[in-house]
């Protein structure tokens, strides 16, 4: 484009300085015209080759990336939290103590898995450790809908 | 009775005001606030901001600033904008570049009022052809005295959109991971090709065809009125017209397109959100709403980071187009007080000038119509999240 604007200008220019150096009679009338026809093939040159099919492209970057430490970030601080929530829960609901380990996507946040260590079973009997075992599993699976892993 | 009533309502009052519950919730309130503060801290810490930080090192207005110190500011309310020295600082920018013009004012001025002159004597002692001559070269030399103006602020304007693209390059990743991090998942996905296009293809577009063509106009309007031969008033209309409908359909397009698909978007995630918020509430009768705690904090958080990076980034593209805006206006008011004093004179100069600076014009509309679809984008991106939550 800039290429095409000064050579517009540069050929308007010295069109000027021709017609104004010209002499008078045919023979200026002359080189006026063949200025002019100068002018003219400049002006309609870009066409030439729009129609050879020389067309601009505008392309530019095709997507962006999103800041994959950011989600990784967030994913850490939610399983910290998710980890300290759920210890309180099965803390509340079967008065056992664990340590809970949850696993967040980092492309959408959302809940992945539960790895629950039972510590201590509490007041719970010894011969219902299976049980414990398997309704905590239930119960989680249930509540968060994801997949949970319950160690004894 | 009236008295006794009065009374007893100033009273009931007090007691709400300072009963223990009260300042119990207001305990409460403190608590999650300190915690939204601390979780914010470690998801700034988080977010990736080393290419917007090597950005603004580059920049003389900012540099030395630290990008995730001014955005914690913002979130708290600290930073503070001072529009009266902001105001002064515009027109003392006015009134230097005005000074600098002088120069170019006093020879425009000269050259006519010569020029003028030798025209009154041409049918006296001096041949037509001679007078041509005196006319093209004051002219080429009133001509040059104004794009040597001109060339500086010409480059200032290409620059502004460089810098513009450059800008959104390194602002709208951020802007979008925050924005599904904090729960805008399908507005994201929404807006992801829209920004995509206007920092890709369409400033591409600006930068190679409606600049050039809006500078086309100027040097048309210049070497226009070189010879009588040789009119070129045509081919800048023809330019004129490719411009206005290059803004038109770009500004009405874009811009409904991006605010309709940016509001639905919006209003669907703020629904999704509601809903999962109400079905993990719904299933835990008692502490359901402390289940989802963590993820609110986390969606509140980015949100505020959102918004501060948004502000952030308008307070930078103004900063960036000031400054060729500023110069624009000055060197139009340039030219218009040059087509004033240079009209008693006679001569197409002073027609030359005045048309001149109405061509600015486009080319100062083309900087301003992408300043402002970034604009327009910025804000949707910012205000989609009172939508969702």
């Amino acid at each position: 484009m800039k290429a095409y604007v000064l050579s517009v200008a540069g050929a308007v220019l010295l069109s000027a300085v021709l017609a104004i150096i010209a002499p008078s009679g045919r023979t200026g009338k002359f080189i006026k015209g063949i200025s002019k026809v100068f002018v003219l093939s400049v002006l309609v040159s870009p066409f030439f080759g729009l129609l050879k099919g020389n067309t601009p492209s505008f392309s530019g970057k095709n997507a962006f990336e999103s800041d994959v430490s950011y989600f990784t970030a967030c994913a850490d601080l939610l399983e910290e939290e998710d980890s300290k929530e759920i210890q309180a829960l099965l803390q509340e609901q079967f008065e056992l103590e664990t340590e809970v380990t949850t696993k967040r996507s980092s492309v959408d946040l959302s809940l992945k898995k539960i790895t629950v260590k039972l510590v201590s079973f509490g007041i719970n009997e010894q011969g219902g450790h299976i049980d414990i075992v398997s309704d905590v599993q239930a119960y989680l699976e249930k509540r968060y809908g994801c997949e949970t892993e319950v160690l004894p | 009775m009236k008295k006794f009533l009065l009374i007893l309502s100033a009273i009931l009052l007090l007691c709400t005001v300072f009963s223990p519950a009260e300042k119990a919730h207001a305990a409460a309130e403190e608590e999650r606030q300190a915690e939204l503060d601390e979780k914010i801290d470690e998801l700034l810490e988080g977010l990736d901001t080393e290419e917007l930080q090597k950005y603004l090192s580059g920049l003389e207005d900012f540099k030395g600033i630290s990008v995730k110190e001014k955005l914690k500011q913002l979130i708290t309310g600290e930073l503070k904008l001072d529009y009266s020295s902001l105001f002064e600082a515009s027109l003392s920018f006015l009134w230097e570049e005005g000074k600098a013009m002088i120069p170019a004012f006093a020879l425009i001025l000269a050259v006519t009022l010569l020029c003028g002159l030798l025209g009154s004597s041409n049918n006296d002692f001096l041949h037509s052809t001679m007078s041509d001559i005196i006319y093209f070269v004051a002219y080429l030399s009133a001509g040059g005295a104004v794009l040597a103006c001109l060339i500086g602020v010409l480059q200032a304007g290409f620059g502004a959109i460089s810098e513009m693209k450059k800008q959104m390059e390194i602002v709208y990743p951020l802007l979008l991971t925050l924005m599904s991090a904090s729960g805008g998942a399908v507005s994201a996905g929404i807006f992801r090709p829209a920004v995509v296009f206007l920092s890709g293809a369409l400033s591409d577009l600006f930068l190679s065809v409606v600049l050039p063509c809006s500078v086309a106009v100027i040097i048309l309007a210049f070497i226009g009125n070189l010879s009588t031969d040789v009119r070129t008033e045509k081919l800048g209309e023809f330019f004129k017209s490719v411009t206005k409908w290059l803004l038109g359909i770009t500004l009405t397009v874009f811009s409904l397109f991006l605010t309709v698909q940016g509001i639905t978007a919006a209003q669907y995630d703020g629904i999704s959100l509601r809903a999962a918020k109400y079905v993990v509430s719904g299933s835990v009768p008692i502490v359901g709403s402390f289940l989802s705690g963590g993820m609110e904090l986390v969606v509140a958080g980015s949100a505020l980071i959102k918004n501060a990076l948004g502000s952030f980034s308008i307070f930078l593209l103004i900063g960036t187009i000031a400054r060729p805006v500023l110069l624009l206006a000055a060197f139009q008011l340039f030219l218009r007080l040059s087509a004033a004093a240079t009209e008693p004179a006679g001569g197409k100069i002073s027609s030359f000038l005045s048309r001149l600076a109405g061509d600015c014009g486009y080319f100062l509309a083309g900087i301003l119509c992408i300043a402002f679809l970034y604009f327009l984008t910025l804000v949707l991106l910012v205000c989609s999240t009172g939508v969702l939550l």
